[in-house]
């Protein structure tokens, strides 16, 4: 079996004339041969693309910057034209420049994030008083055909994302709204917000249905061929989400298990992140193989572990010495263990 | 065939069929294009180098702890940076190449400390000085990329603060074209350099020399409020700055736009309107620190610094406009006038230059 090829990166490039002491010209040789500096033609391709990128960036931010400057004297309808021909001209411009191409891409994902823009603006204008989850799941439900006639990774996780908010709003504005100190947290910005949605073990585990049934229903049409779901950003986003909404709540279990009563975290938490973390590393071994997919199994797992024994183990200033060693012992085997199951992959390709 | 086709194989392949490797190079480069394959995907060095940082401060602090009894911040720090420096000329493994790099930041850190905690008057001269001499023989002695990046920084840094330490702030607007010359010299060195066998510390350097370029053009953004009332003057007359990148820009693009303008009637084009960029950049020298490193890092097809200048250039113009006192309309017209001037740009280089690009690129 052949060995897969080094590519000539100028970094490699560099590092092979530095290891072989190379002379003047023999590193300008080599530069030469792996095809390092742009031709003519690359050049005039660079700075066609670079300038006109860089020109119409500047220019939408001036746009926006004006806009910004007299937005509240607006009148609401020109408002709403604004955001709406935005809309038209992404959406035309996706016609335009084809929806399977770069540009046509970026410009439906920029359209549907304009339907979102729309929403809120709406919102403002009218003061509706409907609920914020509404907004999100309206946003998500608006922008669900395109996702279907898109045929873009992009388009999906935006819906996700969506459908994420709506379950977190949902559940922190109208089912649980947060009693006590708990409801700083919606006052100390969207962040902390939506991170504090761990706090309770049975959001956090419906976002976990979510993302983890998004993450197989992804696997499974990526196995039968569709070619835009190849990239494994997509689903290696998901897993990261999925994973988090069971992990955080674990981390919080071990280490705060005295606010156990405020926080609402259950056990639940950890049981899932077991079945989770099985899930993980047993079909990204032997079925769909993904290294990465197994590294954030492997490091969500030293993470517990690590966890469970400051929590319990750590006693005075000696207990940093056990810690930073069994990190290390964790941390090697690890990294030993992933090198051998990529290993494993190489030999039987 | 596009770069990314060619592989470090047939490169070696192509300088043994010139007869510029011999038998001995020929068996270390097929060593080395082994060892450049084995490299562990980036999410797993990732990995590794948290665990390695986070073992290496639990480490750091429970010989810390001992430390305060036995010798006090500086001896720790000392100790620590020594350990880290043997250890790592060693050892080459992903979990030794983080801790040591923790270890020896840790250690001079305890050691800044210790020197800050020694007592007032000229201890912030003498620690900047410190920190200068140290970064500067660690430099060369500690054989770590991102460790020498961090040396190259730290002196730059620690130079910063003693020009306004000993007042003088009218330096600073000099200091970040100096460092941007210093890069432009090592990148058009690096050829003969590399043969006179400095190759390993010019990746360092020049990303080094980046970073702190940046960083000191960022002071020039830096607004203090009237109310304030302060007198103190982060970056006096940032046009002189200016005309020395300027300057320099007119350099970088005379030899990386060589190919695009060779036998064209753009050249005169093409240097008024980098005179018209420079003229716009009056108040902004950073946006020409930004290009001089994009036009770098495209003419030696290194994405990664043509990146890294746009990347600064978003930075630079958003910390620029931020801290500006200006209306929302000015920073329209500005914004728009200049990505007019950009879009006009390009329709005359590309025109001047010869026929529309075609096929895909490899720059």
């Amino acid at each position: 079996m052949p060995e897969p090829a080094t590519p000539a990166t100028p970094a490699n490039v560099h590092e092979l004339g530095t290891a072989l002491a190379l002379d003047e010209a023999a590193y300008e040789r080599a530069v030469e041969l792996a095809q390092l500096r742009p031709d003519r033609n690359d050049w005039r391709r660079w700075l066609d693309r670079f300038l006109a990128a860089a020109g119409a960036l500047l220019i939408i931010a001036g746009i926006a910057a004006f806009f910004a400057w007299n937005w509240s004297d607006l009148h609401r309808m020109a408002k709403f034209a604004l955001v709406e021909a935005g809309i038209v001209a992404a959406v035309l411009l996706a016609w335009r420049l084809k929806i399977d191409s770069t540009g046509g891409r970026a410009a439906l994902f920029a359209g549907a994030f304009l339907v979102g823009v729309l929403l809120a603006v709406f919102g403002q204008v009218y003061q509706t008083g409907a609920d914020p989850y509404g907004l999100f799941l309206a946003w998500a439900v608006l922008v669900l055909p395109w996702a279907l006639v898109g045929r873009q990774a992009g388009l999906w996780l935006l819906v996700i994302g969506l459908l994420n908010l709506a379950v977190i709003l949902y559940w922190t504005q109208v089912l649980y709204p947060p009693e006590g100190w708990w409801q700083l947290t919606q006052l100390m910005g969207p962040l902390v917000w939506l991170g504090s949605s761990v706090l309770d073990s049975r959001l956090a585990g419906w976002l976990f249905a979510l993302n983890a049934g998004a993450l197989v229903a992804w696997e499974l049409a990526a196995g039968l061929g569709i070619a835009w779901l190849r990239g494994r950003t997509g689903p290696r986003l998901l897993a990261l989400a999925a994973l988090y909404t069971v992990l955080a709540p674990t981390l919080i279990l071990i280490f705060a298990a005295s606010a156990g009563e405020n926080a609402d975290v259950t056990v639940l938490s950890p049981l899932l992140f077991a079945a989770a973390l099985a899930a993980c590393l047993g079909y990204y071994q032997y079925g769909k193989r993904d290294l990465f997919m197994l590294t954030a199994g492997v490091f969500a797992a030293i993470l517990v572990v690590t966890a469970l024994v400051i929590r319990y183990l750590f006693e005075d200033i000696g207990s940093l010495l056990t810690l930073a060693v069994l990190l290390v012992a964790q941390i090697g085997a690890a990294a030993w263990w992933l090198r051998q199951v990529s290993r494993r992959w190489e030999a039987l390709a | 065939m596009s770069r990314a086709a060619v592989s470090l194989e047939s490169v070696v392949a192509g300088l043994r069929a010139d007869g510029r490797l011999d038998e001995a190079q020929a068996a270390e480069a097929e060593a080395l294009t082994g060892k450049l394959r084995d490299v562990q995907p980036w999410y797993v060095r990732a990995m590794v180098s948290f665990g390695a940082w986070l073992a290496s401060l639990w480490l750091i602090g429970f010989v810390a702890g001992l430390g305060i009894l036995v010798g006090g911040f500086v001896v720790v720090g000392l100790a620590l940076i020594a350990g880290a420096v043997t250890l790592r000329r060693q050892l080459d493994n992903d979990f030794v190449v983080q801790a040591t790099l923790a270890a020896s930041i840790a250690g001079q850190a305890l050691l800044a400390w210790g020197i800050a905690d020694s007592g007032p008057g000229e201890s912030m001269e003498l620690l900047c000085g410190v920190i200068i001499a140290v970064s500067g023989v660690l430099f060369f002695i500690f054989p770590d990329r991102i460790h020498r990046v961090l040396s190259v920084l730290f002196a730059a840094s620690a130079l910063v603060v003693l020009l306004y330490v000993i007042e003088w702030n009218a330096a600073v607007p000099l200091l970040g074209p100096a460092l941007a010359a210093a890069l432009v010299t090592v990148h058009r060195k690096r050829a003969a350099l590399t043969a006179a066998g400095q190759g390993h510390l010019l990746r360092p350097l020049e990303s080094g020399l980046m970073l702190s370029a940046f960083g000191c053009l960022l002071l020039s953004t830096v607004y203090l409020l009237p109310a304030l009332g302060s007198e103190f003057v982060f970056y006096p007359r940032p046009w002189i700055s200016t005309v020395l990148l300027g300057a320099l820009l007119l350099y970088v693009g005379s030899f990386t736009l060589r190919p695009l303008l060779e036998g064209s009637t753009a050249v005169p084009v093409t240097y008024g309107l980098m005179l018209a960029v420079i003229a716009c950049a009056w108040a902004a020298p950073g946006i020409l620190l930004a290009l001089i490193v994009i036009l770098l890092g495209a003419a030696a097809g290194e994405r990664t610094s043509a990146r890294a200048g746009i990347a600064f250039l978003s930075v630079f113009v958003t910390a620029y406009f931020y801290g500006m006192e200006t209306t929302m309309l000015a920073k329209s017209i500005t914004l728009c006038a200049t990505g007019a001037a950009i879009l006009g740009a390009r329709y005359l280089l590309l025109r001047l230059a010869g026929a529309r690009p075609t096929g895909d690129s490899h720059a």
